[in-house]
C-alpha cells in the first residue's frame, strides 16, 4: 500500500510540475479509439480458445462534466475462435465462435489540473451491460447480455508539445484542441447463471482484466 | 603457370557461355500458376520453345521480347487459350522478333492474337480459332517494318466474326480451313493466299491458287453439345473431308491435309476414346473374358487404337511422364496394339488370387462423437482397398455405409444421445484401370520416341473384376452423439417467459414454443413483429418471474393451454384456433374476476 501511495504521489508531483499554460478554450467533449488485450476470467479459456488474450477494439465518448470529472459511454467489441465440447463425454468437438460486446456507461475522475498538463493520472468506473453472442458451426447460436460493472486506472500522455504544428493544423481542421495517448488496465465483472437441461446451477464470469492502449482526442 | 590461367579462363568463359545462351525447352501444366507462365516468356532466351500440356490457359501474353521462340500447345484440341481479361487479345505481339505460335485452341475472347509490330518472322500455324461471331481470331497493324512478313498457315478458322484483318501486305496465308465466319478477311487482303480450303463462293475463294470451296462434311466432331461450357470442337478431318491434300508442305509440291492437323508439324495425338470404353460383361468374374468396346475415331489418319490397362490408377500420372513412346513403352510394357478401325478387343480375364484383407482396429480416441454425428478414423490396413463403415443403435438393424478407400468418416444424420456401436470392415477388390487412344502412322523421318498416339484422357475407366474380399469387421465402439455446446456454456436468452416459469431452457414445454416461434412465427411478417416485441419486453417479464418464484405456477397453469394449442396445431390448424379461442375467452374471463374482486375491495376500503 505504502508503495502505491508513493508511485501515485510521484506521479501526481510529475503532473503538478509540467509546465502549465491556462489554456482559452476548455474542451468538453473527449472522443476515444483502443485497442485492448481482453484476459477473460473463465477457467477454462486458454484451453477452449487457444490463447489467453483476445484482441478487443473499442471507442468511448465522455462529456466533462467538471474539470476533472468525465461521463461518458464507451462500445467495445472482440471475438475469438475455438473449439465447442460434449457435455456428456466432456470432448472437444465443433467450432465455435465468441463474441463480446461490452457497453459501458462510466465516470472518470482526471487528475489534471492544467489545460497543458503533460501526464494526467486517471481512475474510473461505472455501469457494464455485458452482451454475447456464440455461434456454434451448424447448430444454433446462443445470444444475451448480463449486467456487471468494471474499474479502470490508467496515464494519458499529452502528445501536443511534440508536435505543436500538427496541433494547431488539428485544431484549425477538425476543433481538436489536445490529443492524448493513454494507456489503461481495466477489470470487468459480469456473471452469468445458468442452470443446464439436467437442472444444475452454475455461475460464469464473462468479466476479465483488459490491458488498454489508444487515442484520446479532445474537443470543445 | 600463366598458360594453365588462361586455359582456366577459357572453360570459364565457355561454361557460362553455354549456361546462357542454352536453348531450354519449358513445361506448363495444369498445375502452372498463369503469372509463372508470363515470367517464364518474358525471360525467355534464343530457342526455347515453351510447351503447354492440355488445360485451360486463361491468360494475356505481351510477346516483345527480341528472341527467337515457339508457344506450343502438345494437344491442339485441348490445350486451350483464352483471355482472362475481355478487352485484351489473348496474345499481342509489341516490337517483338521471331516466335512461332503452333498447336492451341483459342476459344471464345474478344481477339486471339494481335500483332502490333514485328521485327522478324512470325508464324501461326497448326491452330484452331473458334472465337464466336463477334470477335476477331487475328488482327495485324500497319507495321513500320513492312519488309517482315507474317506466315499463317494449317489453322483452322471456324464461328469467327473476322478471320484475318490486316493492314499490310507481307502476309502468307495458306493450307487454312475458314468455315462458319461473318468476314473473311477484313481490310486490304492479306498478301498471299493460297491452298486454303474455304466455305465461300467469294472471289478470293475461287479455285485459283490452290484454293479450295469446303463442302458436305469435314470435321470429326461438328456436332458438339450447343451447352458445352466449352464449346470445342473435333477439327480432326474425316475420311471425305474436302480439305485432305489441299494444302501443299515447303517444297510446293508434297501434299498435306489443310487445317490445324496438316502441314510438316501437326500435332499428331488424335482423340482418346477412353471416355466411351465399355466392357462386356460389365463387372466379369476373375478368370472369365471380357469384351471392351469403344466409339470409332473417325479421323481419316487412325490407323488404330492402343489400350493400356494397369493395377494402379493411370490418369493419376504426370502428364509429362508420357509424353513420348519409350516413357510410355517402359511404363506399360503390357499395352495392346490394335490394328485398323474395329473398336473392339476381347481380353481373358485374370486369375489371381485376391488377398484377404487384415481387419482394421478402431480406438475409442478416434471415434468421436459430434452434434447428429460420429467421426471415425482408423489406421489402413494391408491389401484393403476400401473400408465400410457400420453402425447400429442397441436392436435396431445395423446400417453400412461406403468410406471408400478413406481412412475416415463421418456418420450423419444420427439421434443425440443415443448409444451407437461403430465397426469398419476392410475389403480387397481387383480392378484395373483402362486407356484407349486412338493411333495415328508414323512417318518415315520421325524418331522412335515420337509419340503418334493420343494424350491419355483424364479420366481412367475402372474395372472391378469379381467380387470384393472382405475382411472382418473391427472391434466395435459405442458411443453416443450429442448437441455441442460452446464454453462458456451460456443461455440462448430465446422464450424469456417460459424459461423462467418452467426453470430450464432445454425443458419439453420451451422446446414447443420454440419451434412454434421457428415455424409459425418467423415466417412471416406479424410473427416476426410479434417476436420483435416480446424479445424487447419479454426479459422484463421474465425477471419478475424469476424474482417472485410464486407467480412461476401461475404462469405455467396460463401457459399449459397455449402449448397444448400449439401441440394442437402441428396437427390440425382448426383445433388450433378453437383451443386457441377457449383459451382466450378463459384468460379474459380470469383477468376480469381479478379486477372486479379489486375494484370490490377498493370500494369496500
Amino acid at each position: 500500500m505504502i508503495r502505491f501511495l508513493s508511485v501515485f504521489g510521484c506521479i501526481l508531483l510529475i503532473a503538478f510540475s509540467s509546465i502549465a499554460v491556462a489554456a482559452k478554450d476548455k474542451p468538453r467533449w473527449t472522443l476515444e479509439l483502443n485497442a485492448e488485450l481482453f484476459e477473460p476470467r473463465l477457467s477454462r479459456w486458454e484451453e477452449t480458445y487457444g490463447s489467453k488474450r483476445m484482441p478487443v477494439v473499442g471507442g468511448s465518448i465522455a462529456y466533462r462534466l467538471l474539470n476533472v470529472l468525465d461521463l461518458g459511454m464507451s462500445v467495445n467489441y472482440g471475438q475469438e475462435r475455438g473449439n465447442g465440447y460434449l457435455p456428456l463425454s466432456g470432448l472437444e468437438s465443433g467450432k465455435v465462435t465468441h463474441h463480446m460486446l461490452p457497453v459501458e456507461l462510466f465516470g472518470l475522475l482526471r487528475l489534471r489540473f492544467t489545460e497543458n498538463q503533460w501526464i494526467v493520472p486517471y481512475a474510473g468506473g461505472g455501469y457494464t451491460r455485458f452482451a454475447y453472442y456464440q455461434t456454434i458451426a451448424g447448430q444454433d447460436s446462443n445470444r444475451g447480455s448480463v449486467n456487471g460493472y468494471h474499474a479502470r486506472v490508467g496515464l494519458q500522455l499529452l502528445l501536443d508539445p511534440l508536435d505543436i504544428a500538427a496541433e494547431n493544423d488539428m485544431k484549425a481542421s477538425y476543433g481538436a484542441i489536445n490529443s492524448y495517448l493513454f494507456f489503461e488496465v481495466k477489470g470487468t465483472d459480469a456473471v452469468v447463471e445458468t442452470v443446464d437441461g439436467n437442472g444444475n446451477a452454475a455461475k460464469h464470469q464473462l468479466g476479465g482484466y483488459s490491458y488498454k492502449s489508444g487515442l484520446m482526442v479532445e474537443f470543445r | 603457370m600463366k598458360n594453365q590461367s588462361y586455359l582456366l579462363f577459357c572453360l570459364l568463359f565457355l561454361f557460362n557461355a553455354s549456361n546462357i545462351y542454352a536453348a531450354e525447352t519449358v513445361i506448363f501444366t495444369e498445375r502452372t500458376e498463369i503469372s509463372e507462365i508470363i515470367k517464364e516468356i518474358s525471360e525467355a532466351s534464343d530457342d526455347d520453345v515453351f510447351k503447354f500440356f492440355p488445360n485451360t490457359y486463361e491468360l494475356n501474353i505481351i510477346l516483345n521480347t527480341d528472341k527467337k521462340i515457339t508457344l506450343e500447345g502438345v494437344d491442339t484440341k485441348n490445350t486451350i487459350l483464352s483471355s482472362n481479361d475481355s478487352d485484351k487479345p489473348i496474345i499481342e505481339f509489341d516490337q517483338s522478333s521471331k516466335v512461332t505460335i503452333k498447336g492451341f485452341t483459342f476459344l471464345d475472347s474478344n481477339k486471339a492474337i494481335v500483332i502490333n509490330d514485328n521485327r522478324d518472322n512470325l508464324e501461326i500455324t497448326n491452330n484452331i480459332f473458334q472465337m464466336g461471331k463477334e470477335n476477331i481470331a487475328i488482327e495485324m497493324g500497319s507495321s513500320a517494318f513492312v519488309e517482315t512478313s507474317v506466315e499463317i498457315t494449317n489453322n483452322t478458322f471456324y464461328d469467327n466474326g473476322i478471320n484475318i484483318d490486316s493492314r499490310r501486305s507481307s502476309v502468307l496465308v495458306s493450307n487454312n480451313i475458314f468455315q462458319e465466319y461473318d468476314v473473311l478477311f477484313d481490310d486490304a487482303a492479306p498478301g498471299i493466299i493460297k491452298n486454303n480450303c474455304i466455305e465461300s463462293d467469294l472471289e478470293i475463294a475461287k479455285e485459283s491458287d490452290g484454293n479450295k470451296l469446303l463442302v458436305g462434311d469435314n470435321f470429326v466432331d461438328i456436332e458438339a453439345d450447343e451447352d458445352d461450357e466449352d464449346k470445342k470442337y473435333d477439327f480432326h478431318l474425316i475420311e471425305d473431308s474436302s480439305c485432305i491434300d489441299v494444302g501443299r508442305n515447303d517444297d510446293e509440291v508434297t501434299e498435306t491435309d489443310a487445317g490445324a492437323y496438316g502441314g510438316e508439324a501437326y500435332d499428331q495425338a488424335p482423340e482418346s476414346m477412353t471416355d466411351t470404353l465399355r466392357s462386356n460383361p460389365s463387372k466379369p468374374d476373375l478368370g472369365q473374358n471380357m469384351t471392351l468396346t469403344w466409339s470409332q475415331n473417325k479421323d481419316h489418319k487412325v490407323v488404330g487404337y492402343t489400350v493400356y490397362y494397369s493395377r494402379e490408377a493411370i490418369s493419376s500420372l504426370s502428364p509429362e511422364s508420357l509424353d513420348d513412346a519409350s516413357k510410355r513403352k517402359a511404363k506399360f510394357p503390357n499395352a495392346i496394339l490394335t490394328e485398323g478401325l474395329s473398336a473392339n478387343l476381347s481380353l481373358p480375364g485374370p486369375n489371381v488370387v485376391v488377398a484377404v484383407p487384415v481387419a482394421p482396429t478402431l480406438s475409442k480416441d478416434n471415434v468421436v462423437p459430434g452434434n447428429n454425428r460420429i467421426t471415425l478414423s482408423w489406421d489402413a490396413v494391408a491389401n484393403a482397398t476400401s473400408y465400410s463403415v457400420t453402425y447400429a443403435a442397441g436392436n435396431e438393424n445395423p446400417q453400412t455405409e461406403d468410406a471408400k478407400d478413406a481412412t475416415s468418416y463421418v456418420i450423419d444424420g444420427l439421434i443425440n444421445n443415443k448409444v451407437y456401436d461403430v465397426s469398419v470392415t476392410a475389403h480387397n477388390q481387383l480392378s484395373y484401370y483402362f486407356q484407349v487412344v486412338s493411333r495415328v502412322e508414323k512417318d518415315e523421318d520421325q524418331e522412335e520416341e515420337d509419340l503418334v498416339e493420343s494424350y491419355f484422357h483424364k479420366d481412367d475407366i475402372k474395372l472391378d473384376i469379381g467380387t470384393a474380399v472382405s475382411s472382418n469387421p473391427s472391434n466395435s465402439i459405442s458411443v453416443q452423439p450429442e448437441k455441442i455446446v460452446a464454453y462458456p456454456n451460456l443461455p440462448n436468452e430465446g422464450c424469456f417467459i417460459a424459461t423462467a416459469a418452467f426453470g430450464y431452457y432445454s425443458s419439453s414445454q420451451v422446446q414447443v414454443l420454440r419451434d412454434f416461434r421457428d415455424q409459425h412465427l418467423l415466417t412471416n411478417n406479424p410473427g416476426q413483429v410479434f417476436v420483435k416485441l416480446y424479445y424487447h419486453y419479454g426479459p422484463y417479464a421474465a425477471s419478475i418471474i424469476n424474482e417472485y418464484s410464486l407467480l412461476k405456477p401461475i404462469v405455467r397453469v396460463l401457459l399449459y393451454p397455449l402449448i397444448l394449442a400449439v401441440e394442437t396445431l402441428n396437427k390440425t390448424v382448426l383445433g388450433f384456433f378453437l383451443l386457441l379461442g377457449v383459451y382466450l375467452l378463459l384468460s379474459l374471463a380470469i383477468i376480469r374476476v381479478i379486477i372486479i374482486q379489486i375494484y370490490k375491495r377498493v370500494s369496500y376500503t
